[in-house]
């Protein structure tokens, strides 16, 4: 025989228990209410959300947040570019600050065929990791290694490796420079770039005398001089140079 | 003294001998699901230690001054899932408005763990074994710290391997799991400690 007294209890004790808790929930959510600045959530709202760091906050809500303090500029989201940084100051009600376009640039033009190696190497395949242990194993000491540590770093897909090469795809890259850091050897830089206008670098960062990088590297900047003395007297220089440099080390991206 | 001796032979049988994680295998979506990085885990362990703590007290509470004097033994589980998960909300709430940058730290992983299965065991077994108030109270953080230190010790395991050239056969969860089960092999060397 059930006894009639324990199913009203069951059901009269998770009855008090639930409706206790919600009461005390719903009492809690009014004292504890925090008052969030609609700004900040605005401003998350138009934000990329790729949490790429590149603005010097956490991620995205740390920037917004930061940005509606006035901590950060409103010009620092990279991927957001000049659209996120007049609608940031739309929000905000503040002057628009300008926005420049820089992209990541790749200062080592060999390839892995064109690379003279001075050891094999078998360890930990990354770049980082293989100049800390034996400090590369290519004769030229300021080349890119090949391993690809920017490939896997990049937050949006802009870089492929081709032939051992990072290739930097301007349509996607956003300039946020995080293969910059990446890079052990330093080989990538942030470069102004206007939309339309082709972008000239060059492909070498090698500090060694033109007479040593002739031996190892078939494109490498041999400090030849060329460049410098086009730069000074022609029209178009740039194109000049690309033309003229013996390497080609002077590339057009 | 005798009482001190119980106390701390509670807390070593919770902490490293029936560890919750590697001995009972309690907990395992969270070891496995946030141990990538050790400040996400050290987010994680701080947060099983402090529910732990407060759900094994009011689930403690509940069973021998409610459901116990009126023979509802059986609405146990219903009753602590509730009791629990309210619980966390209000304390969620109120870590958010006093204390924001613990809010910050803890962040998710608060209303994630509530429903750990680890979470729910501790209550129950506190029951089972029955233990004093202050017995499960210490049950419950030498589980709790059991848990924080390996997931702690399991995470910076895990970013060691992210380096290490892995065959492409074993790369992710599989070498996690052999991982794990070294880490349970090594964790059977306490059994015999202190004659349990």
């Amino acid at each position: 025989m059930i006894d009639i007294n324990i199913i009203i209890n069951a059901i009269l004790l998770m009855g008090i228990l639930g409706a206790f808790s919600a009461f005390m929930i719903s009492i809690a959510s009014k004292v504890f209410h925090v008052a969030l600045n609609p700004k900040v959530e605005a401003i998350n709202q138009i934000l990329p959300g790729a949490n790429c760091g590149a603005c010097g906050a956490g991620g995205c809500t740390d920037y917004a947040e930061k940005a509606a303090k006035g901590l950060l500029p409103i010009n620092a989201c990279r991927p957001g570019g000049a659209k996120v940084a007049s609608a940031i100051a739309q929000i905000l009600g503040i002057e628009e600050a300008g926005f420049t376009h820089k992209k990541a640039v790749v200062h080592c033009g060999a390839n892995e065929t064109q690379r003279i190696k001075r050891a094999e190497y078998a360890g930990i395949p990354k770049c980082r990791e293989e100049e800390l242990a034996v400090g590369g194993y290519l004769e030229c000491t300021y080349g890119c290694l090949g391993f690809g540590d920017c490939y896997l770093t990049c937050p949006f897909d802009a870089i492929t490796m081709i032939e051992g090469l990072p290739k930097i795809n301007f349509k996607k890259c956003t300039g946020c420079g995080k293969c910059v850091s990446a890079c052990p050897r330093n080989i990538i830089s942030l470069e102004k770039y206007d939309e339309g206008k082709p972008l000239y670098a060059i492909a070498c960062s090698s500090k060694d005398k033109g007479s040593v990088t002739r031996k190892i590297c078939p494109v490498g900047c041999i400090k030849c001089k060329i460049c410098e003395y086009k730069k000074a007297t022609d029209q178009t220089p740039w194109q000049t140079c690309v033309e003229k440099c013996p390497t080609k080390c002077i590339v057009k991206l | 003294m005798d009482q001190a001796k119980n106390l701390f032979s509670i807390f070593f049988a919770a902490f490293l001998i029936n560890n919750i994680l590697l001995i009972r295998f309690l907990g395992l979506c969270s070891f496995f699901g946030i141990s990538n990085h050790m400040e996400t885990s050290i987010g994680m362990g701080t947060a099983v230690i402090f529910v732990m703590m407060i759900s094994s007290a009011v689930s403690w509470t509940l069973y021998h001054f409610v459901l116990f004097p009126l023979h509802l033994e059986f609405l146990r589980t219903a009753s602590f899932i509730l009791v629990i998960a309210a619980l966390v909300q209000l304390e969620e709430l109120y870590i958010k408005k006093s204390l924001p940058a613990l809010y910050r730290s803890m962040g998710i992983y608060l209303p994630l763990i509530t429903t750990n299965c680890a979470i729910l065991a501790v209550a129950f077994l506190n029951i089972d074994y029955n233990y004093s108030f202050i017995q499960s109270l210490v049950y419950a953080f030498g589980v709790s710290l059991g848990y924080a230190v390996v997931i702690l010790l399991f995470a910076g395991i895990r970013e060691r391997m992210s380096g290490a050239p892995i065959p492409k056969l074993f790369q992710g969860y599989p070498i996690a799991f052999i991982t794990a089960a070294l880490m349970a092999l090594a964790f059977l060397g306490f059994t015999s400690m202190f004659g349990f």
